[in-house]
């Protein structure tokens, strides 16, 4: 196989065969035990099915989705710029690095009582632990981003007597973009772990929540599909 | 926990669609 048709087919296959194997094996497996614990592929297809169609699922993304799309758009208003000025002015670095990087390693769960303390069981919590866990990565990363711009960039501009604040919008920016961008998918993914964990205890509402739910029901493939 | 996961793989993607933006071509492109 070669050509235009040889290439997307090497792509894709392999990892469909993967995704096959494992349900193959997950399926033959309970079948074969007829685990009480663990549903086949297809229970949790149908489990997953009748969630979304009487529009339990659908309820519970766009919670999750909510809360993430505030705590996380919040952390990017944030982060970006914060980080941008840590890199760009030494002094500011100096001083507010020790205290992020102090802040940084502590776990978005052990800020849940203090969210529950300060924020209540709704909305805001969440949020608030999604925009903590979020923030940082992408703060760390931007900065680090305009640290090591290429030495030759910065020269270049300065050949042409460009002013700070001009070098600053039209050099430093530009050459910082796809470090944001890296630190906007890493805050994205910390910020979805960080929604389910939330979910599972404070709130009433989300796909976290439907896990810890139907865990405690017998309907124990939702678990696994959205657990749906 | 496999819907989690399909979504937590649309926000990536989605996320990583930025990188098509136009002030950022030039730096892959070179």
């Amino acid at each position: 196989m070669s050509g235009a048709i040889g290439e997307p087919v090497r792509r894709v296959v392999p990892p469909l065969l993967v995704l096959a194997a494992a349900v193959a094996v997950w399926w033959a497996v309970v079948s074969a035990t007829r685990s009480a614990i663990f549903p086949t592929p297809w229970q949790v297809v149908t489990g997953a099915w009748e969630l979304a169609e009487d529009g339990t699922l659908w309820e519970h993304i766009g919670a999750s989705l909510f809360r993430v799309g505030v705590g996380f758009g919040l952390a990017v208003l944030v982060a970006v710029p914060f980080g941008l000025w840590m890199g760009w002015v030494l002094a500011a670095y100096r001083t507010f690095n020790p205290v992020f990087q102090m802040l940084r390693p502590i776990s978005p769960i052990a800020w849940i009582p203090l969210a529950i303390l300060w924020f209540g069981v709704g909305d805001l919590s969440p949020i608030f632990l999604i925009f903590i866990s979020s923030v940082f990565p992408m703060m760390v990363q931007t900065t680090s981003g305009v640290h090591t711009i290429e030495r030759r960039y910065l020269r270049a501009a300065a050949n042409f007597g460009v002013s700070r604040t001009v070098l600053f919008r039209r050099v430093v920016i530009p050459a910082v973009l796809p470090e944001i961008i890296v630190g906007m998918r890493i805050g994205i993914g910390v910020a979805w772990l960080v929604v389910v964990a939330a979910e599972m205890i404070a709130l009433r509402s989300g796909l976290g929540y439907l896990i810890m739910d139907s865990r405690a029901t017998p309907a124990i493939a939702t678990t696994w599909s959205s657990p749906a | 926990m496999i819907i989690i996961g399909l979504i937590g793989l649309l926000l990536d993607s989605g996320t990583r669609l930025l990188e098509g933006l136009r002030p950022l071509r030039w730096r892959y492109v070179r």
